[in-house]
Protein backbone atom coordinates (compact mmCIF):
# COMPACT_ATOMS: atom_id res chain seq x y z
CA UNK A 1 0.00 0.00 0.00
CA UNK A 2 1.30 3.74 -0.68
CA UNK A 3 0.35 6.80 0.82
CA UNK A 4 -1.24 9.74 -0.67
CA UNK A 5 2.10 12.01 -2.56
CA UNK A 6 2.44 15.33 -1.27
CA UNK A 7 1.09 17.99 -3.21
CA UNK A 8 3.82 19.89 -3.28
CA UNK A 9 5.55 17.74 -5.23
CA UNK A 10 5.49 18.09 -9.14
CA UNK A 11 3.96 15.00 -10.80
CA UNK A 12 7.25 13.42 -12.40
CA UNK A 13 5.78 12.94 -15.46
CA UNK A 14 5.62 17.13 -16.19
CA UNK A 15 9.45 17.31 -14.31
CA UNK A 16 10.47 14.58 -16.80
CA UNK A 17 9.12 17.04 -19.56
CA UNK A 18 11.08 20.60 -18.37
CA UNK A 19 13.82 21.48 -20.97
CA UNK A 20 17.28 21.36 -19.22
CA UNK A 21 18.28 24.97 -20.86
CA UNK A 22 14.89 26.46 -18.84
CA UNK A 23 15.92 26.50 -15.27
CA UNK A 24 15.26 22.27 -14.46
CA UNK A 25 17.89 20.55 -12.94
CA UNK A 26 18.89 17.87 -15.45
CA UNK A 27 18.91 16.29 -11.53
CA UNK A 28 15.87 17.10 -10.83
CA UNK A 29 13.27 13.97 -11.81
CA UNK A 30 16.19 11.29 -10.42
CA UNK A 31 16.01 13.39 -7.06
CA UNK A 32 12.08 13.35 -6.70
CA UNK A 33 11.69 12.80 -2.87
CA UNK A 34 10.71 9.34 -1.57
CA UNK A 35 10.62 9.48 1.67
CA UNK A 36 6.83 10.21 1.27
CA UNK A 37 6.25 7.04 -0.21
CA UNK A 38 6.25 4.04 1.85
CA UNK A 39 5.17 0.17 1.90
CA UNK A 40 2.85 -0.88 4.52
CA UNK A 41 3.26 -4.67 5.40
CA UNK A 42 -0.19 -6.57 4.11
CA UNK A 43 -1.85 -7.87 7.52
CA UNK A 44 -2.79 -10.72 5.93
CA UNK A 45 0.67 -11.84 5.00
CA UNK A 46 2.51 -14.60 7.23
CA UNK A 47 4.25 -12.49 9.85
CA UNK A 48 8.35 -12.94 9.80
CA UNK A 49 7.35 -14.85 13.98
CA UNK A 50 5.52 -17.57 12.04
CA UNK A 51 7.41 -17.59 9.12
CA UNK A 52 10.42 -18.89 10.78
CA UNK A 53 8.19 -21.67 12.12
CA UNK A 54 7.64 -23.08 8.90
CA UNK A 55 9.30 -26.25 7.62
CA UNK A 56 8.14 -26.88 4.06
CA UNK A 57 10.27 -30.20 3.80
CA UNK A 58 9.16 -31.58 6.71
CA UNK A 59 7.04 -35.08 6.17
CA UNK A 60 3.24 -35.19 7.44
CA UNK A 61 2.44 -37.53 10.33
CA UNK A 62 -0.17 -40.20 9.63
CA UNK A 63 -3.34 -38.93 8.90
CA UNK A 64 -5.28 -39.43 11.74
CA UNK A 65 -8.63 -39.95 11.16
CA UNK A 66 -8.32 -43.06 9.04
CA UNK A 67 -8.92 -45.51 11.83
CA UNK A 68 -10.72 -45.45 14.84
CA UNK A 69 -13.54 -42.90 16.22
CA UNK A 70 -13.29 -39.03 15.07
CA UNK A 71 -12.25 -36.22 17.81
CA UNK A 72 -14.73 -35.42 20.22
CA UNK A 73 -14.57 -32.34 22.57
CA UNK A 74 -14.56 -32.91 26.23
CA UNK A 75 -17.66 -31.36 27.21
CA UNK A 76 -18.24 -27.88 28.90
CA UNK B 1 -4.43 -16.36 30.37
CA UNK B 2 -7.89 -18.15 30.78
CA UNK B 3 -9.16 -20.46 28.41
CA UNK B 4 -12.37 -18.48 27.88
CA UNK B 5 -10.89 -15.02 27.56
CA UNK B 6 -11.49 -14.02 24.36
CA UNK B 7 -8.27 -13.12 22.43
CA UNK B 8 -7.56 -11.50 19.15
CA UNK B 9 -6.48 -13.04 16.00
CA UNK B 10 -2.67 -11.77 17.01
CA UNK B 11 -3.31 -13.62 20.73
CA UNK B 12 -4.66 -16.73 18.66
CA UNK B 13 -1.81 -17.14 16.68
CA UNK B 14 0.87 -16.48 19.88
CA UNK B 15 -1.34 -19.50 22.07
CA UNK B 16 -0.34 -21.67 18.61
CA UNK B 17 3.03 -20.84 18.15
CA UNK B 18 3.39 -21.33 21.91
CA UNK B 19 1.64 -24.58 21.05
CA UNK B 20 3.96 -25.16 18.25
CA UNK B 21 6.21 -25.67 20.84
CA UNK B 22 4.90 -27.36 23.62
CA UNK B 23 4.15 -30.86 24.03
CA UNK B 24 2.03 -33.37 21.87
CA UNK B 25 -1.39 -32.94 23.27
CA UNK B 26 -3.63 -31.95 20.82
CA UNK B 27 -4.37 -35.54 18.80
CA UNK B 28 -7.53 -35.57 17.09
CA UNK B 29 -8.38 -32.16 19.08
CA UNK B 30 -8.79 -29.66 16.48
CA UNK B 31 -11.67 -27.94 17.17
CA UNK B 32 -10.73 -27.69 20.95
CA UNK B 33 -7.09 -26.13 19.62
CA UNK B 34 -8.61 -23.42 17.88
CA UNK B 35 -11.77 -22.24 19.76
CA UNK B 36 -9.13 -22.34 23.44
CA UNK B 37 -6.52 -19.95 20.73
CA UNK B 38 -9.54 -17.57 20.43
CA UNK B 39 -10.57 -18.02 23.74
CA UNK B 40 -13.60 -19.47 23.25
CA UNK B 41 -16.09 -22.09 25.17
CA UNK B 42 -16.43 -25.82 24.51
CA UNK B 43 -19.74 -25.65 22.57
CA UNK B 44 -20.18 -28.34 19.52
CA UNK B 45 -18.56 -31.68 19.87
CA UNK B 46 -16.79 -31.68 16.66
CA UNK B 47 -15.73 -29.45 13.90
CA UNK B 48 -18.01 -30.96 12.00
CA UNK B 49 -21.15 -29.59 14.22
CA UNK B 50 -19.66 -26.28 14.59
CA UNK B 51 -18.40 -26.03 10.56
CA UNK B 52 -22.59 -26.90 10.02
CA UNK B 53 -23.61 -24.41 12.21
CA UNK B 54 -21.79 -21.85 10.97
CA UNK B 55 -24.40 -18.76 9.66
CA UNK B 56 -23.59 -18.82 6.13
CA UNK B 57 -23.06 -14.85 6.04
CA UNK B 58 -19.81 -15.52 8.04
CA UNK B 59 -18.57 -18.02 5.46
CA UNK B 60 -15.61 -16.75 3.15
CA UNK B 61 -15.83 -19.75 0.04
CA UNK B 62 -12.88 -18.52 -1.85
CA UNK B 63 -9.31 -19.24 -0.64
CA UNK B 64 -7.60 -15.84 -2.18
CA UNK B 65 -10.29 -13.92 0.25
CA UNK B 66 -9.18 -15.58 3.42
CA UNK B 67 -7.63 -13.50 5.93
CA UNK B 68 -4.87 -14.10 8.51
CA UNK B 69 -7.09 -14.92 11.85
CA UNK B 70 -10.23 -16.19 10.22
CA UNK B 71 -10.43 -20.39 11.43
CA UNK B 72 -11.19 -22.34 8.00
CA UNK B 73 -12.67 -26.59 7.68
CA UNK B 74 -11.21 -29.06 5.55
CA UNK B 75 -13.26 -32.42 5.51
CA UNK B 76 -14.26 -34.84 2.93
CA UNK B 77 -17.92 -35.83 3.53
CA UNK B 78 -17.80 -39.35 2.21
CA UNK B 79 -14.45 -40.72 4.26
CA UNK B 80 -14.29 -42.46 7.55
CA UNK B 81 -13.75 -39.45 9.52
CA UNK B 82 -17.13 -37.94 11.48
CA UNK B 83 -14.97 -34.90 12.92
CA UNK B 84 -14.07 -32.90 10.05
CA UNK B 85 -11.15 -30.75 10.74
CA UNK B 86 -11.04 -27.10 11.57
CA UNK B 87 -7.58 -24.92 11.46
CA UNK B 88 -6.22 -21.40 11.89
CA UNK B 89 -5.46 -19.32 8.93
CA UNK B 90 -1.85 -18.33 9.54
CA UNK B 91 -0.82 -15.76 6.31
CA UNK B 92 -0.20 -15.28 2.96
CA UNK B 93 3.56 -16.39 2.18
CA UNK B 94 3.31 -15.18 -1.05
CA UNK B 95 0.87 -14.38 -4.02
CA UNK B 96 -2.79 -14.97 -3.42
CA UNK B 97 -3.34 -17.13 -6.92
CA UNK B 98 -1.43 -19.90 -5.44
CA UNK B 99 -3.42 -21.89 -2.63
CA UNK B 100 0.05 -22.96 -1.37
CA UNK B 101 0.90 -19.68 -0.29
CA UNK B 102 -1.83 -19.58 1.96
CA UNK B 103 -0.34 -21.24 5.72
CA UNK B 104 -2.27 -22.53 8.39
CA UNK B 105 -1.40 -23.24 12.23
CA UNK B 106 -2.96 -27.01 12.70
CA UNK B 107 -3.10 -29.80 14.89
CA UNK B 108 -1.93 -33.42 13.46
CA UNK B 109 -0.25 -32.59 10.66
CA UNK B 110 3.57 -33.05 10.85
CA UNK B 111 3.50 -34.55 14.81
CA UNK B 112 0.29 -36.26 15.97
CA UNK B 113 -0.35 -34.38 18.49
CA UNK B 114 1.65 -31.51 17.13
CA UNK B 115 0.62 -28.09 16.01
CA UNK B 116 2.82 -27.49 13.21
CA UNK B 117 1.88 -24.83 9.89
CA UNK B 118 0.79 -26.34 6.13
CA UNK B 119 -0.52 -25.03 3.40
CA UNK B 120 -4.08 -25.02 2.75
CA UNK B 121 -3.41 -27.26 0.36
CA UNK B 122 -1.88 -30.44 2.77
CA UNK B 123 -5.42 -31.69 3.63
CA UNK B 124 -6.29 -32.29 0.49
CA UNK B 125 -3.36 -33.82 -0.75
CA UNK B 126 -2.50 -35.65 2.13
CA UNK B 127 -5.65 -36.30 3.79
CA UNK B 128 -8.28 -36.36 0.91
CA UNK B 129 -9.95 -33.43 2.66
CA UNK B 130 -11.32 -30.84 0.45
CA UNK B 131 -11.26 -26.87 1.69
CA UNK B 132 -15.15 -26.18 3.09
CA UNK B 133 -14.98 -22.56 3.72
CA UNK B 134 -13.33 -19.93 5.99
CA UNK B 135 -14.83 -18.10 8.84
CA UNK B 136 -14.74 -15.21 11.24
CA UNK B 137 -17.42 -16.97 13.52
CA UNK B 138 -17.07 -19.95 16.02
CA UNK B 139 -19.00 -21.77 18.56
CA UNK B 140 -21.66 -18.80 18.81
CA UNK B 141 -18.74 -15.68 18.49
CA UNK B 142 -18.13 -13.78 16.23
CA UNK B 143 -14.83 -11.95 15.38
CA UNK B 144 -15.55 -10.17 11.63
CA UNK B 145 -13.08 -7.73 13.21
CA UNK B 146 -10.05 -9.87 13.33
CA UNK B 147 -7.92 -7.53 15.43
CA UNK B 148 -10.45 -7.58 18.29
CA UNK B 149 -11.67 -10.31 20.70
CA UNK B 150 -13.81 -12.52 19.60
CA UNK B 151 -17.75 -11.11 20.58
CA UNK B 152 -21.01 -13.43 21.69
CA UNK B 153 -23.28 -13.17 19.44
CA UNK B 154 -26.39 -15.56 21.08
CA UNK B 155 -26.54 -14.48 24.70
CA UNK B 156 -25.49 -16.48 27.71
CA UNK B 157 -23.43 -19.26 27.85
CA UNK B 158 -26.75 -21.41 28.36
CA UNK B 159 -28.58 -19.85 25.45
CA UNK B 160 -25.83 -20.27 22.95
CA UNK B 161 -25.88 -23.90 24.17
CA UNK B 162 -29.33 -23.95 23.43
CA UNK B 163 -28.74 -22.70 19.99
CA UNK B 164 -26.05 -24.71 19.32
CA UNK B 165 -27.95 -28.29 20.22
CA UNK B 166 -30.97 -26.79 17.66
CA UNK B 167 -28.40 -25.87 14.79
CA UNK B 168 -27.78 -29.82 15.31
CA UNK B 169 -31.01 -31.08 15.27
CA UNK B 170 -31.73 -28.83 12.15
CA UNK B 171 -28.45 -30.47 10.60
CA UNK B 172 -30.07 -33.74 11.12
CA UNK B 173 -33.05 -33.10 9.30
CA UNK B 174 -31.36 -31.34 6.14
CA UNK B 175 -28.66 -34.20 6.04
CA UNK B 176 -31.54 -36.95 7.19
CA UNK B 177 -33.64 -35.55 4.36
CA UNK B 178 -30.91 -35.24 1.70
CA UNK B 179 -29.70 -38.82 2.59
CA UNK B 180 -26.19 -38.44 4.13
CA UNK B 181 -26.19 -41.29 6.42
CA UNK B 182 -22.73 -40.76 7.14
CA UNK B 183 -22.88 -37.16 8.42
CA UNK B 184 -26.30 -37.85 9.99
CA UNK B 185 -24.65 -40.85 12.30
CA UNK B 186 -22.17 -38.43 12.92
CA UNK B 187 -24.55 -35.47 13.95
CA UNK B 188 -26.59 -37.79 16.42
CA UNK B 189 -23.71 -38.54 18.22
CA UNK B 190 -22.61 -34.62 18.48
CA UNK B 191 -26.04 -34.26 20.04
CA UNK B 192 -26.33 -37.27 22.38
CA UNK B 193 -23.02 -36.35 23.81
CA UNK B 194 -24.32 -32.29 24.13
CA UNK B 195 -27.70 -33.42 25.20
CA UNK B 196 -25.74 -35.33 28.19
CA UNK B 197 -23.67 -32.24 28.62
CA UNK B 198 -26.69 -30.63 29.27
CA UNK B 199 -28.15 -32.66 31.72
CA UNK B 200 -24.95 -33.17 34.05
CA UNK B 201 -25.38 -28.64 34.23
CA UNK B 202 -27.09 -27.72 37.95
Amino acid sequence: MTETPDPQTPPQGDAQAAPVGEGASAATPAEAPTDDTTTEPDPDDLPGDDASLYQPDADPAPNPYTDGPGEQETGL
Amino acid sequence: MSTNAPRTGDQAAAFLRAAHTGPLTWHRKCLQLQREARGLPAVYPSALAAALATPKAERVTRIADLRRGMVAYSDDPNDNNPAGHIYFIAGWSGPRDSPANLLTWSSDVLRTGGVDLVPVTFYKAHWGDTFQFGATWLNGYNFADLDAPPVATRGSLGENFDHAIEDVRKAIRLHRKAGHTQLVNALVADLQQMLATKKRWP
